[in-house]
């Protein structure tokens, strides 16, 4: 019993060490630096933005651009460009987060979306792959950069 | 006079972990399971770098084959020992017990190698030590299942043949495998006394920004209880046992 407890108490502390020790020697190249927090904060308004242009709610999917931004962006066109189709015509089935990069300076961030779409109209099912970026914005907070996404 | 619960732990743990060291073929490969399969998801997941809900998935299924296939033929490969020890006065708590304490420990060596591993090549999202803990409890759970396979066949081929059968509604009734727009609602509720489901909601939840306490504490709580529920299984199972080799 002694011996299982010891075994224990050294088996934490070495899953403690392994973790920290993996936490302080990933990053460079400027991919998968940044903290876990923002890592998660740009994967969740990716997810509530794409789920937004699943539901065509596209005055919400608007809200994650800059205040400045909202005014000009226009969904339906970003759609278009996207997936080279009418917004009426796309049936957004499953999206997934591929790939979630944060620069060094850890105020830019990039979000790869595969997803899988159905063309309506042509009865044509397609896997397009989106990039979204994103920069901090220190009164804001994690911002979709609009001029990046759109081009 | 019989030794008390405590003393028979203890006699029962030293001599459950010298034979898991003594067979060193039969440890080495089970430690040499985590890091192989951490390696082929490395592999699988390779292209992806920032975890997905399916990559959560396979690590929460993994760990509880782990936890099954290392528990599921420790009870009855010792049928006749346990019968014997039985009549001498073993008691079935300690017994189990002393199973539980050295298996978590093997459990638990390989969930760490595998959440290290994976998480090396693809960052896990969120602390990767939680992660490691709900991958453990979920193999803790592999553990109980295995226990009761073991406490209820009469011998081991039976026991691992039958891992297949607990272990596959676990992998089908889960969100995963259907989605809940599509599934009944007897589905549902099934998922809700499944690992896997309880395992998968902990590291789903622990990717994102603003993690909900409750629904970490829901997840582990949930996973603590189906373990305990299969434990007291098995402890009534070994009660009978023991009760029949007394008589």
């Amino acid at each position: 019993m002694r011996k299982i407890l010891v075994l224990f108490i050294l088996l934490a502390g070495l899953a403690v060490g392994v973790f920290i020790v993996a936490g302080r020697v990933r990053g460079g190249d400027g991919v998968d630096t940044g903290s876990s927090a923002d890592r998660g904060q740009i994967s969740q308004l990716s997810l509530k933005f794409m789920e937004d242009l699943r539901f065509k709610d596209f005055q919400h999917a608007a809200s994650y651009h800059s205040s400045e931004d909202r005014k000009k962006v226009n969904i339906p066109q970003l759609i278009e460009q996207w997936f080279a189709v009418k917004p009426e015509t796309l049936d957004i089935m499953r999206y997934e987060i591929q790939k979630v990069d944060i620069d060094s300076t850890g105020k830019r961030g990039r979000v790869k979306v595969k997803t899988v779409v159905k063309i309506l109209n042509m009865n044509e099912i397609k896997e397009p792959e989106i990039m979204l970026y994103f920069f901090k914005d220190p009164a804001e907070g994690w911002i979709m950069e609009l001029e990046s996404s759109l081009h | 006079m019989a030794a008390s619960q405590g003393e028979q732990l203890n006699v029962l743990c030293e001599r459950y972990l010298e034979i898991v060291f003594s067979d060193r073929g039969n440890t080495f490969l089970l430690l040499m399971q985590a890091p192989l399969i951490a390696l082929l998801i490395v592999l699988t997941w390779r292209d992806v770098d920032s975890a997905t809900d399916s990559l959560y998935y396979v690590m929460a299924l993994t760990s509880l084959w782990f936890g099954t296939f290392n528990a599921c033929r420790e009870v009855v490969k010792e049928g006749p020992i346990l019968d014997r020890e039985a009549r001498l006065g073993v008691q079935p708590g300690p017994y189990l017990l002393s199973k539980l304490l050295v298996l978590a420990l093997i459990s638990f060596v390989q969930c760490l190698c595998l959440a290290s591993i994976v998480n090396r090549s693809v960052p896990l999202g969120g602390p990767p030590l939680l992660h490691f803990l709900y991958l453990w409890l979920t193999s803790l759970g592999g553990v109980a299942l295995g226990l009761v396979v073991s406490c209820l066949m009469s011998n081991s081929d039976k026991a691992v043949g039958s891992v297949v059968l607990v272990l596959i509604p676990q992998m089908l009734f889960s969100e995963m495998v259907l989605s809940h727009e599509h599934s009944s609602s007897a589905i549902k509720w099934a998922e809700d006394f499944t690992f896997l489901s309880w395992a998968h909601q902990g590291m789903k939840e622990l990717t994102k920004a603003d993690w909900s306490y409750v629904t970490l504490a829901q997840s582990a709580f949930m996973l603590f209880l189906l373990t305990a529920g299969l434990l007291a299984v098995s402890l009534f199972l070994l009660t009978l046992r023991t009760g029949k080799a007394q008589s």
